[in-house]
């Protein structure tokens, strides 16, 4: 199995689970759950398991955790994942024979999304974390393609305003070679404009942009 | 009579041990194997129960409740599981027995997977 997809934008989908647990039994059952759909990396303890996602954090769909085990146990893990911010990026669930009230609530208010009981049951803990994977990738995909479609606006907006500014010099323009005058009024008008209002007080409360603005409205005044 | 018969007559839930590693047998068997190593690295004598310092005990108890759960031996497992609550409210009497009771299907499940 590869460890990721591309969405049909050519985004990269990650698409390996980590599992995080001192006994290998645990591994290899949660192992051959997901399997068939995800590559499975696996740690055997909260250590090695840390290290592993500060290695490639993009790497990860989903981390499974263990709550007992040596060096460093699941909370502790939570606690770190939290403070380098993984928490909010990969969902993190916690597969645990515990059900200290006291841990859940710990686990749950650090932001874990979900606590499932061992020993798991094989389509009960498949559906759980799918769920969760999918709308997290889902909320990924789409704030990827907001990202893409307002820097697509901006430039639109900018060639519109672009061609603004064509048109309007290009009417003013226009309208003087009708009446016989000069092409070079319209902008001598322009730059006076825009020179008054850098040099004296009339453009004090006046930014960059408003000063453009106002020097190209200046063309029209014989418009009309 | 094939081991997961044998499992069964000794009231292991193999089917339910099946289901969690989807249906994988090879898998399954292999994860008996590992059951008799972590009897082995993980030992519980009854006179453990009367030490002082519980905690190794508990540890090892949490274990192979973990180990025997995954693989459905529902016996061991709810032994396991009588013994770790109390050993926790520091019961270790009751605990003890509760061990007894159990060790003879443990030895008799491990002599069939060692066969």
């Amino acid at each position: 199995m590869e460890n990721a997809n591309t969405y049909p934008d050519g985004q990269w989908q990650s698409n390996t689970i980590l599992i995080v647990d001192d006994d290998a039994i645990n591994r290899k059952i949660l192992g051959k759950i997901f399997s068939e759909y995800y590559a499975i990396q696996e740690a055997r303890d909260g250590r090695e398991g840390i290290w592993q996602i500060q290695e490639n954090p993009n790497r990860f769909c989903a981390v499974l955790l263990d709550v007992l085990m040596p060096e460093m146990n699941g909370i502790e893990v939570l606690h770190w994942l939290k403070k380098l911010g993984f928490l909010e990026k990969i969902p993190t669930f916690l597969i645990t024979s515990e059900s200290i009230e006291s841990v859940m609530r710990e686990a749950y208010e650090l932001g874990v999304m979900d606590v499932i009981s061992k020993p798991v049951i094989s389509y009960v803990v498949l559906r759980r974390v799918r769920s969760v994977i999918e709308l997290f990738e889902a909320r990924k995909h789409l704030s990827a393609v907001v990202e893409d479609q307002n820097l697509k606006l901006l430039k639109q907006a900018e060639r519109i305003i672009e061609l603004n500014q064509g048109m309007i010099e290009a009417l003013a323009t226009a309208i003087e070679f009708r009446n016989e005058e000069s092409g070079g009024h319209v902008h001598r008008i322009c730059g006076i404009t825009k020179m008054m209002l850098e040099k004296t007080a009339f453009g004090s409360d006046l930014d960059e942009k408003e000063i453009e603005n106002i020097a190209l409205a200046s063309i029209m005044h014989d418009v009309g | 009579m094939n081991l997961t018969e044998e499992l069964k007559k000794l009231g292991v839930d193999v089917d339910e041990g099946l289901n969690r590693v989807m249906g994988d047998l090879p898998l399954y068997e292999m994860m008996l194997g590992m059951f008799v190593d972590a009897v082995r690295d993980n030992p519980v004598s009854p006179e453990d129960f009367d030490r002082e310092d519980l905690d190794s005990l508990i540890k090892r108890v949490h274990t192979l409740k973990g180990v025997t759960g995954n693989l459905s031996m529902t016996p061991l497992f709810t032994g396991y599981q009588e013994m770790l609550g109390l050993l926790r409210s520091g019961c270790a009497k009751e605990a003890r027995e509760a061990f007894e009771r159990i060790m003879p299907v443990q030895t008799q499940i491990l002599d069939c997977i060692k066969q």
